[in-house]
């Protein structure tokens, strides 16, 4: 028999970096869920992606148990990350902080995909070309659909 | 240290933008609610400039963003689990309980943990896979060595099996105090517990055994360190990774001169065995 789901918790959290401390050991330390043992899981999944912030859904059985899916990183985090920069612009819509190419935008896409509301990638190019305009990153050249 | 949650109701679709802003600025750990979008900090980095800061630039594009600072004091939230925590069996002769268990009748290791916040109970694969792989190990009379010692349970263990002069070590002040308080609880004067990382122990005499139970990334950072302060003959014993990682741990280890002897594997978690000529 499938077991009974008591509800889920949407956490992002640092690769590598799950600790007891708020909110990991709150939201599943009163569902009477064992803390260490998602820590020691979730850091060894995700120990190839140390320091890049993880999207996690954690399923919350009736009995106490558990099950977890890591998801793509969030697209600002890659761009960020793309465009070697800290922190978005102070004025997104006046001063751009940086820059990325559509081959860069493409890659993003890419790994967002299983994530994404996008069959094509050409969609998916579309919303991450819109993330980083609205955080203050211009996309250089010419949009691969516009040739 | 406490901690500090702010709650930030900003329309959904800037969460992800929010989330990468504060990461950069010490926000290690964020939870999705139907009230908003929460992020954590530790009380000692916050910065409410910062915040504003942050949020500041999106209020053009987003509205209106209002937030709530709210402060978390530290606790024993792994309670709840701690009440329904069953006894285990290990081997046939190693049990694990707390302290509220009644007393097992004939086993030979009877270990009491009482873990508030710490790794190592017992019911984590790694915990189980060390300790099956620490009883086949002579420890009468060795000196031991527990990097990222958790509750403390491989070191007790460590002593019950014999060990004269055993070290345990964790990065986490809460987690040195627990091991601590199971060290006492379990009559083992022997156990020396320190907080810090590889830098602590490095200046150490040798050991004839060292166990850690910690992950990939750390071991094969401490792998050299290991090997320095491990005396001719010694014995090394390692988890806290898949089989999938069991080869550059493997290659790691040979290259600093360490002989592989053995490995055991639980829903992909290996714990493994290497000797030092």
């Amino acid at each position: 028999m499938a077991k009974e789901i008591r509800g889920y918790l949407k956490l992002q959290v640092k690769g590598g970096a799950a600790n007891p401390s708020p909110p990991i050991g709150p939201a599943l330390g009163s569902k009477g869920l064992n803390i260490m043992e998602f820590c020691k899981q979730f850091n060894a999944r995700t120990q190839d992606k140390a320091g890049q912030v993880c999207p996690v859904l954690i399923t919350i059985y009736t009995d106490k148990s558990f099950d977890f899916v890591v998801k793509t990183p969030p697209a600002p985090v890659l761009l960020m990350d793309a465009a070697k920069i800290k922190s978005g612009s102070k004025e997104p819509n006046r001063n751009k902080v940086g820059s990325v190419t559509w081959d860069q935008i493409r890659e993003i896409a890419e790994i967002k995909m299983p994530d994404l509301n996008a069959f094509k990638v050409e969609s998916a190019m579309k919303l991450v070309a819109g993330t980083a305009r609205s955080m203050g990153i211009t996309v250089s050249g010419k949009a691969p659909w516009s040739e | 240290m406490d901690f500090i949650q702010i709650t930030i109701f900003a329309p959904t679709a800037f969460n992800d933008i929010l989330t990468a802003e504060l990461s950069q600025y010490g926000y290690d750990t964020f939870m999705e609610t139907d009230e908003g979008l929460c992020a954590y900090i530790t009380e000692d980095i916050f910065s409410e400039t910062d915040l504003q800061e942050v949020l500041n630039k999106y209020r053009e594009a987003a509205g209106e963003i209002k937030y709530t600072i709210e402060k978390i004091e530290k606790k024993n939230w792994n309670e709840e689990w701690e009440k329904n925590f069953e006894p285990l069996l290990i081997a046939d002769i190693c049990s694990v309980r707390a302290s509220f268990h009644p007393k097992p009748e004939g086993v030979a290791y009877d270990i009491v943990i009482n873990p508030k916040m710490s790794f190592g109970t017992g019911h984590h694969e790694t915990t189980t896979l060390m300790i099956e792989n620490q009883l086949t190990v002579d420890h009468a009379g060795k000196r031991v060595l527990d990097m990222g010692c958790g509750t403390g349970i491989l070191a007790i263990l460590a002593c019950k099996l014999g060990g004269t002069e055993i070290l345990a070590v964790d990065i986490e002040d809460w987690t040195v105090e627990n091991a601590r308080e199971n060290a006492d609880f379990n009559d083992c004067a022997a156990i020396e517990v320190r907080l810090g990382d590889a830098a602590v122990i490095e200046q150490e005499q040798p050991f004839n055994i060292i166990l850690a139970n910690i992950n990939r990334n750390v071991l094969l950072v401490d792998l050299p360190v290991y090997n320095r302060i491990l005396a001719a003959g010694g014995t090394l014993i390692m988890s806290g990774f898949y089989t999938e990682d069991l080869d550059q741990i493997k290659e790691k280890a040979a290259s600093v001169g360490l002989n592989f002897t053995s490995n055991r594997i639980k829903n992909n978690w290996v714990s493994v065995v290497f000797e030092k000529e």
